[in-house]
């Protein structure tokens, strides 16, 4: 299982890929904003997308739309983690096909919970 | 003339202007055109008076406003052109405030990467001593089971006397990550007084620029300007905010810092949680 985590902050990068490390996720690759991670996704052998959303240049929901589109990524499942909490925002993301939205700042716990329930219904 | 001179404020300049009206009228009925005449001419130079005096204010002010945030304005059009102009002498309050917010940027980040290496940094010591522990708890288990020789418990007692050695090890090494960790936390201090100095910049940016509004204000009404009626450009300002919110919610909006930000927004993960099973998740 190889998960692609996407945050402009490294710091955040950092969290998440500790947290997913604990979870028993070893195999990492990280990506800055929505442009550096797509030719990553595009390259192949990606099974997780963890996206931010606030991001300079491509943003996640941009992400999100992208990979969706995109008919060798369209299964892909992505989850995003981000400090925006609009309830229209949240609309937008479920309509751009999120498989999962946890805002931050988040626990351990909630992130586990999150990624079990997408594993389960794939 | 009277009185016209020394007008110095709207409020007494109206107060005129209604006095000389009615004496105007008085003038035109008696048959007095030139004395009217008179009249209306020392009206109009009260009036372009006040709007000089006004427009001077709104001057003096823009002046006061670039002296007290020190904007060095040939620099920061400079700045501007250039993207750079990291030279380190003369800084206006504003070039100030952008190297105290960088500033807060590296030190947040320094804090929580320091914290994180010494999270990394201790787990796999507690990680070990509890391994070691285990295993150590299994050899005392087996000694109380079963005859053990003289040499097995002298054995048992190096073994216990080195993992005791390893605690005591690992122990100062936690106790040191841990300072460590207290001690990063130290950023939110200085962040927090550069911020404090931030806002307080923001706050009299606010100020001057209503003072300066006010100021603008009266030389509207002196000119005879009504901005309410400028419909088209009130439109045109709110379709502005319109589009710019209609972009962030693709852009996305960052962090909610203000309370009184929050509207139609979630209040935490059940929050979200309920949106997303009532959309069908």
């Amino acid at each position: 299982m190889k998960i692609l985590i996407v945050d402009d902050f490294s710091t955040m990068r950092r969290i998440i890929k500790n947290l997913l490390r604990d979870l028993g996720f070893n195999n990492t690759v990280e990506a800055d904003d929505g442009s550096t991670a797509l030719p990553i996704l595009q390259a192949g052998g990606i099974d997780f997308l963890v996206t931010d959303w606030n991001m300079p240049g491509m943003s996640g929901l941009e992400l999100l739309q992208h990979v969706r589109s995109d008919p060798n990524l369209a299964k892909l499942p992505v989850l995003m983690v981000t400090a925006e909490a609009k309830r229209e925002q949240i609309i937008l993301a479920a309509q751009a096909g999120v498989n999962g939205y946890v805002v931050k700042p988040f626990t351990a716990a909630v992130l586990k919970e999150k990624i079990e329930k997408i594993f389960e219904r794939i | 003339m009277t009185g016209l001179d020394e007008i110095v404020d709207l409020q007494g300049f109206e107060k005129t202007l209604q006095e000389q009206a009615a004496e105007l009228m008085k003038l035109l009925d008696k048959g007095d055109f030139a004395g009217a005449m008179q009249l209306l001419a020392a009206l109009s130079e009260a009036r372009n008076n006040m709007l000089y005096q006004e427009v001077g204010r709104l001057t003096r002010g823009l002046h006061e406003a670039i002296k007290q945030f020190n904007i060095d304005v040939e620099k920061s059009a400079a700045l501007q052109v250039a993207q750079e102009a990291h030279d380190g002498d003369t800084h206006s309050e504003v070039s100030n405030a952008h190297e105290r917010l960088n500033h807060v940027l590296e030190l947040t980040e320094s804090a929580a990467n320091k914290t994180m290496d010494m999270v990394d940094a201790s787990m796999p010591i507690a990680e070990e001593l509890g391994e070691q522990a285990k295993l150590l708890r299994k050899d005392w288990q087996n000694m109380a089971d079963q005859q053990s020789s003289m040499s097995e418990l002298k054995d048992l007692g190096r073994t216990t006397e080195t993992f005791l050695q390893e605690i005591e090890k690992g122990a100062a090494q936690l106790q040191s990550n841990y300072t460590e960790i207290l001690l990063a936390q130290g950023f939110q201090d200085i962040t927090g007084q550069l911020i404090k100095r931030v806002n307080g910049l923001v706050n009299d940016v606010e100020k001057s620029l209503i003072q300066l509004v006010m100021v603008a204000g009266k030389v509207d009404i002196i000119t005879g300007v009504n901005r309410e009626q400028d419909t088209d450009e009130t439109k045109l300002a709110t379709e502005t905010v319109a589009a710019k919110e209609k972009e962030a919610n693709v852009k996305g909006h960052g962090p909610l810092v203000l309370d009184e930000e929050a509207v139609d927004v979630v209040s935490g993960q059940d929050d979200v949680d309920d949106l997303l099973s009532s959309l069908g998740f």
